[in-house]
């Protein structure tokens, strides 16, 4: 059976929502002014709420057309977007731990060149060198011309 | 003001600016050119490299990016019918079967002098009205902003493509977005959670990066990609004297349309390209050429997206109301530097306001020699491989966004917007109304309270106020006639 895209999104937005207006009603505030800073998001959650309601109940496929002209994500492909993120992640909790940029920086790319081309091994020696000439080039461009700091 | 004028080339004659914009036009129009990146993501990734430079030449740079990134997008949308960015949508409607014709030079040609011409007229419609502009905006109050704001807002109906229901979430998905963190007037800590970075809410730059940018490379990680690129011949990239005598009332036509547009908040390229393409149909004597390779589809599309560009600074340095997602980002370049948009920033910043000016006439200079010069390095560029492209630029949006504060939360505020804005595209969630909640919440929240506190807790001076109660009427107009149209054409709301 497929599900309804527009129902998943709309229970997830409820219940972000429901989380976010409680939490701002448990929001200490002193009332310098009529409103106060916790009215407009009050507002907004509920609003937002009450649209996710209408969301619920909307058909899907009868909007979104210019949407559904463009490029459409294969199924196959999502293995490979959710192996991307999660390289991603794996690259950002190393630069958060003290890795040094240059290492985890040449890893992630070999990777996720290796990914992106769906694993075209022969290519691996191509990809070792584009990483190293890329982390290079990125780390003098930044740190020497921009002078930027790294994490 | 001639003076003025003067001292906005004089600071931007100089050898580093010059060099800088030059960098930034040619950047821009990679990005434009490249599908998937836009002018939005290039200002985006540059903005933090401009913190080092002085204002007027990161400003410059921006703007640089801005028009480059805006022209470069006819490249990929005639060559692979790719739109490089949401501006050149129209152009992939003529310039594409054109190319396909055995003519890529004559439609890329058509649109770099549509381009430059719709750019460079623009220019001098800043330069001129901006200045009027500025001094009206300057009878604005706190409820006449907040007014300004609201209507502002309402073009999120304009902008809902995925349905309104979902326009208006993403709108009000933007403003809540901007609630987190310290509140206007008495500085509480909205939605903070206990985490001590949240306290002062997300940075626009990593939230923009994230929604635009990494969503982007998300989804173009799962698309496969057509690098089928044809030949061009670079003696038909030069128009006859004879096509600007033919079309003369079409620039005129589709630049007043992209000015217009441009002056908008909120609305932008993508919509002028459409709209101008629309009327010059309806307009021409040959209405059935359109779609078949017509010279007329491409001047309409090219000549409006480039004319938004001057149309849309004008209520960014005037009242600090973004006319399109760029410039949105370029609201966030000049506060990041300590400017502050609005009828003041003519009075006491006139040196930087008459530089942006300058900037735009230069850039779009620039923009149209490296356009004829490196047509061919561009059309290369379509050539690089997404697998190299894509890893690379997601290292840079992580640089970009750690050196706005030299901290990892940024870094990490990216990732969560770059996989909410992915989700959020892939059910046809529009993002221009995202743009448009997170830049207008302070303002309409701000200059509410403001304005309550000032008139003793009424509500009455926003419709006995003349300018708000005007912006009123014209909001409610608006939304009505918007609802009316899409009846009218049987649209699902």
């Amino acid at each position: 059976m497929k599900v309804n895209n527009n129902k998943i999104y709309s229970m997830i937005i409820v219940f972000i929502i429901t989380f976010l207006y409680f939490s701002n009603e448990n929001l200490k505030v002193a009332s310098y002014d009529l409103l106060g800073s916790k009215y407009f998001p009050r507002i907004i959650c509920i609003i937002i709420f009450l649209l996710s309601i209408i969301l619920f109940f909307k058909k899907e496929g009868k909007e979104g057309k210019e949407g559904k002209e463009g490029k459409e994500i294969q199924k196959k492909s999502y293995k490979r977007i959710i192996l991307f993120v999660i390289f991603i992640l794996l690259y950002l909790i190393a630069l958060e731990y003290g890795s040094i940029f240059i290492y985890s920086t040449f890893i992630f790319l070999v990777l996720s060149f290796l990914i992106l081309s769906n694993y075209e091994y022969k290519q691996l020696p191509q990809f070792i060198i584009i990483s190293f000439i890329s982390t290079y080039s990125i780390y003098y461009i930044f740190k020497n011309i921009l002078k930027i700091f790294f994490p | 003001m001639i003076n003025l004028f003067w001292l906005g080339f004089q600071n931007i004659f100089q050898i580093n600016v010059l060099s800088v914009i030059f960098a930034g036009t040619f950047f821009g129009i990679v990005f434009g050119a490249i599908p998937g990146l836009t002018a939005t993501m290039g200002v985006a990734l540059l903005l933090p490299f401009t913190f080092k430079m002085d204002p007027i030449t990161g400003i410059a740079l921006l703007i640089a990016i801005y028009i480059g990134g805006i022209s470069g997008g006819l490249v990929s949308a005639t060559l692979l019918r790719m739109p490089g960015t949401p501006a050149s949508v129209a152009t992939t409607f003529d310039g594409y079967p054109m190319a396909k014709k055995g003519r890529p030079g004559k439609a890329l040609g058509i649109g770099i002098f549509s381009s430059f011409i719709g750019g460079i007229s623009t220019a001098f419609g800043l330069a001129f009205l901006a200045p009027i502009v500025a001094k009206f905006s300057l009878k604005f109050g706190f409820f006449e902003y907040f007014s300004l704001g609201i209507f502002a807002l309402t073009i999120v109906v304009t902008l809902s493509k995925g349905g309104m229901v979902k326009g208006l979430l993403s709108g009000f998905f933007g403003l809540l977005i901007s609630m987190f963190g310290a509140a206007p007037i008495d500085m509480a800590s909205r939605f903070n959670f206990g985490i001590k970075a949240m306290k002062g809410g997300f940075s626009l730059l990593p939230v923009l990066i994230g929604l635009f940018a990494v969503s982007k490379i998300l989804s173009e990680v799962g698309i496969s990609s057509n690098l089928l690129v044809p030949r061009v011949d670079p003696k038909d990239i030069y128009p006859p004297l004879s096509f600007f005598k033919k079309e003369w009332v079409n620039f005129i036509r589709s630049t007043l349309i992209g000015f217009f547009i441009g002056t908008l908040p909120g609305v932008g390229a993508s919509v002028a390209n459409i709209i101008s393409y629309g009327q010059a149909k309806s307009a021409s004597k040959h209405p059935e050429k359109f779609g078949t390779g017509c010279e007329e589809g491409i001047v309409a599309s090219e000549t409006a997206n480039n004319a938004v560009t001057g149309g849309a600074i004008i209520p960014l340095i005037t009242m600090g109301i973004p006319g399109d997602s760029v410039t949105a980002i370029l609201l966030g370049g000049l506060m990041i530097h300590g400017l502050h948009p609005g009828p003041l920033l003519f009075k006491y910043n006139s040196d930087i306001v008459y530089s942006i000016f300058a900037s735009v006439f230069i850039a779009n200079i620039f923009m149209f020699i490296t356009m004829l010069i490196g047509i061919r390095i561009f059309i290369s560029l379509l050539k690089i491989s997404k697998e190299y492209l894509l890893p690379i630029i997601m290292v840079t949006c992580i640089i970009g966004s750690f050196a706005l504060n030299n901290r990892m939360f940024d870094v990490w505020t990216l990732i969560i917007f770059g996989v909410i804005g992915f989700m959020l595209e892939k059910n046809n969630f529009p993002f221009p109304p995202i743009i448009l909640g997170i830049v207008l919440e302070p303002i309409i929240e701000t200059n509410l309270r403001q304005g309550l506190m000032a008139s003793n807790g009424s509500f009455l001076p926003i419709i006995t106020q003349p300018i708000s109660l005007i912006f009123i009427i014209i909001a409610l107009l608006f939304i009505i006639s918007q609802f009316t149209f899409k009846k009218n054409k049987h649209i699902s709301l």
